[in-house]
């Protein structure tokens, strides 16, 4: 289907995002799994840290951006891994198609399977967290800026890796640093709105970093999967 | 200029290149080093604030410095090697990650043992120490990328995209640093470019050191990258050559 030249680039990425869509409510544990690891990685840290509220309200946004950001991490294995097993990854490098666009695609398809359900349940985990009321909304604007981002990323570490046999921990090291910056911007958000300052000027920047990842890293990720397909 | 340029992307002529200069660096690096540490050490007056604590600035700035410029140095060599496909692009690179990642390593470490006596602690959030320490992470993702791929060249080929990638990174971790650190705490005013407050007789030992470590630098980089070139060229016929000729040397000595 894509392999066909006269398609339109509309339909193009809708039948991608069709394709990953599908193949993921086949496989439900790439959707149940990043969520479910959010979900207990948030749990611990009451528990390990003391379920003090004052304690907790001070380091939830913290804990909801580092927990996203790690669960988005270890669910790239499943952008790639079984389209490089199965032969259609070098299907998507061949295609007439611009690859930039159906690169595009498949991430956002993982963006709406891997990150769309830990976004939706962010919120109830904040106020479970004791996150005062003023935190909430800009937690959520800031992973709705944040994440798209975060999945380009590591999208970039994912096809850097998808070659090697044993990438998982490899790929936290090559990917890990690259988060920081939507990190520090994310949570700055967050204690900006705590502090009564306006926060629109930090999401305004993770915006502009969300279209620097966008024009650029499907650059990246192209270079990328032609060095492990070969 | 072009022909020269050309000429050094060849590894056997790099390789006898450099031959020709490296005993003119090592000797200028010499004598740049000894001059500049000796002077700095021990004969620029003591500072009125810090004492003698401030004369490890010698090393410290300098390392710093060079750290950044290491990676650019290598990203610049990446594109070089992904665009041109010069093969001694990439050993350059190669070379630098590991150089880059001491030297970083270096001035943390240099930085905090100046901490502790002038700032009262080895290490803050600062944000030009968390950025340093960012640095020093990707080029230990680097050096851990390339050693993962069995193959060499796919391995220079993907370090070379993350190094460019990082390259548009550096600048975004740097400032979302800054600005984190500010919403945190007050700016501490640890600014070291303020040469007013610095007589020549303090400066120009720096400068000495300075161009002393980067020639340290760039001698380091050339020995890597002939290690390299010879492991990499071993079955060709002037590496042999070259190994028969050294221990026929060394054989009548």
């Amino acid at each position: 289907m894509m392999n066909n030249p006269r398609m339109g680039l509309g339909s193009v990425i809708v039948a991608t995002v069709r394709r990953e869509l599908l193949l993921a409510f086949r496989s439900p544990g790439d959707v149940i799994n990043p969520l479910m690891f959010f979900i207990i990685a948030v749990t611990l840290f009451p528990l390990g840290g003391g379920a003090d509220s004052e304690f907790l309200s001070g380091i939830a946004s913290g804990v909801i951006w580092v927990t996203t950001l790690l669960a988005i991490m270890f669910s790239m294995e499943s952008l790639f891994r079984a389209d490089y097993e199965d032969g259609s990854l070098e299907q998507l490098l061949m295609s007439p198609q611009p690859l930039y666009f159906l690169l595009l695609a498949k991430v956002l398809s993982h963006w709406l399977v891997a990150c769309l359900p830990i976004l939706i349940l962010a919120p109830f985990f904040a106020a479970m967290l004791a996150l005062p009321a003023a935190g909430i909304l800009p937690l959520i604007l800031g992973l709705l800026a944040g994440t798209p981002t975060l999945c380009l990323l590591g999208a970039i570490g994912m096809a850097l890796t998808v070659g090697l046999s044993r990438s998982g921990l490899l790929l936290a090291v090559l990917i890990l640093p690259l988060y920081i910056p939507v990190l520090v911007f994310g949570t700055g958000m967050v204690s900006a709105a705590l502090g009564s300052l306006p926060y629109t000027g930090l999401l305004a920047l993770m915006g502009a970093m969300l279209v620097l990842a966008i024009c650029l890293s499907p650059l990246a990720i192209a270079a990328a999967l032609r060095i492990s397909v070969n | 200029m072009w022909q020269w340029f050309l000429q050094l992307g060849s590894p056997r002529l790099f390789y006898s290149m450099t031959d020709r200069y490296l005993p003119w660096l090592t000797w200028f690096t010499v004598i740049l080093l000894g001059t500049g540490l000796a002077w700095g050490l021990a004969f620029t007056p003591p500072d009125y604030q810090m004492g003698e604590n401030y004369r490890i600035a010698y090393i410290h700035v300098p390392m710093a410095t060079l750290a950044m410029g290491c990676y650019a140095m290598m990203a610049s060599f990446s594109a070089g090697y992904l665009i041109w496909k010069i093969k001694v692009a990439d050993m350059i690179a190669k070379a630098c990650a590991p150089i880059g990642a001491s030297i970083t390593a270096v001035a943390l470490a240099t930085g905090s043992l100046w901490g502790i006596p002038t700032w009262g602690t080895w290490w803050i959030w600062d944000a030009r120490l968390t950025s340093t320490l960012i640095m020093l992470f990707l080029y230990v993702g680097i050096i851990a990328l390339r050693s993962a791929f069995d193959s060499i060249d796919s391995g220079a080929r993907a370090c070379a995209v993350l190094s460019l990638v990082g390259v548009v990174n550096l600048p975004i971790i740097k400032y979302s640093v800054d600005w984190w650190n500010t919403l945190h705490q007050g700016a501490s005013n640890l600014s070291l470019s303020d040469t007013a407050a610095n007589p020549p007789e303090v400066w120009i030992p720096a400068f000495f050191v300075g161009f002393g470590i980067l020639g340290f630098f760039l001698i380091a980089l050339i020995l890597r990258t002939r290690n390299e070139i010879l492991i990499r060229e071993r079955r060709s016929q002037w590496v042999s050559d070259l190994v028969a000729n050294n221990m026929k040397e060394s054989g009548d000595a």
